[in-house]
């Protein structure tokens, strides 16, 4: 178990820094979503709905590791009615 | 031709284990081989470096739903790493929040994995370990706890 332990530790040590924090990143904005929508009590649909964009499209930035871009992000946080990203 | 397989873990965490699938005769994990393929490869880099990210998220967060798509029938347990905008695909099979088996990948360059034949050989072993793992599990012989698998020793499962 430590050799695989210690093989795959070092694949991710390999992992550019930038990409690292580009796919954590795209991690903690879903759970921000996820979590917005819970507390509102809003579905994927009710998202998509209010965006007038398809499930399918919606679906992209609440699963996985999205690469969001500014204005996916804009409109995601109009949408849900509270910033996703806060800028000191 | 029928495959012995086993399963190793590869990496474990407070919230997750990932383990992947071995044939017998191969002697090296099929996450492995997928990492052997494209660690190097100038034209998937970024794809592959995302997916080895996502899965270090994985196992600082959880394997949580919402990290993976499914890619497989309504009542299996096979997924892949979603990365958007990049062809390159993971596929595993997803348990639970807790533990996550990785099987191999490649290039989709088609609009249905099912149109490669290298990729559908890929899903086709997984799908059958998934099978197997299941009757195994409702025999009792192998046990999930938590973040674990036990009872592999024991068992010969083939593909």
């Amino acid at each position: 178990m430590k050799n695989k332990q210690e093989w795959f530790d070092q694949k991710v040590a390999d992992v550019s820094p930038e990409i690292m924090s580009e796919v954590q990143m795209s991690a903690d904005i879903v759970e921000k979503i996820d979590l917005i929508l819970k507390k509102k009590n809003m579905t994927q649909r009710d998202l998509a709905q209010k965006m007038g964009k398809s499930e399918a499209m919606v679906s992209r930035w609440i699963t996985g590791f999205p690469n969001f871009t500014l204005r996916s992000l804009t409109q995601l946080s109009v949408a849900l009615g509270e910033p996703l990203i806060k800028l000191a | 031709m029928k495959k012995k397989t086993t399963i190793e873990k590869i990496s474990e965490s407070a919230k997750a284990s990932l383990y992947s699938i071995s044939f017998e005769m191969d002697g090296t994990t099929e996450f492995e081989k997928f990492v052997a393929e494209f660690e190097q490869n100038a034209t998937y880099n970024r794809d592959y470096q995302r997916i080895i990210a996502a899965l270090q998220v994985i196992l600082d967060k959880g394997a949580l739903e919402r990290f993976f798509r499914p890619e497989g029938k309504i009542n299996d347990n096979l997924q892949a790493i979603p990365i958007e905008g990049g062809k390159l695909r993971l596929y595993c099979l997803r348990l639970s929040e807790q533990i996550v088996i990785l099987g191999n990948g490649g290039v989709k360059t088609t609009k249905k994995y099912q149109d490669d034949p290298k990729l559908y050989g890929y899903v086709m072993d997984l799908q059958h370990f998934d099978k197997m793992l299941k009757e195994n599990i409702e025999k009792g012989y192998v046990k999930i706890e938590e973040k674990e698998l036990t009872g592999f020793d024991n068992i010969t499962i083939e593909v």
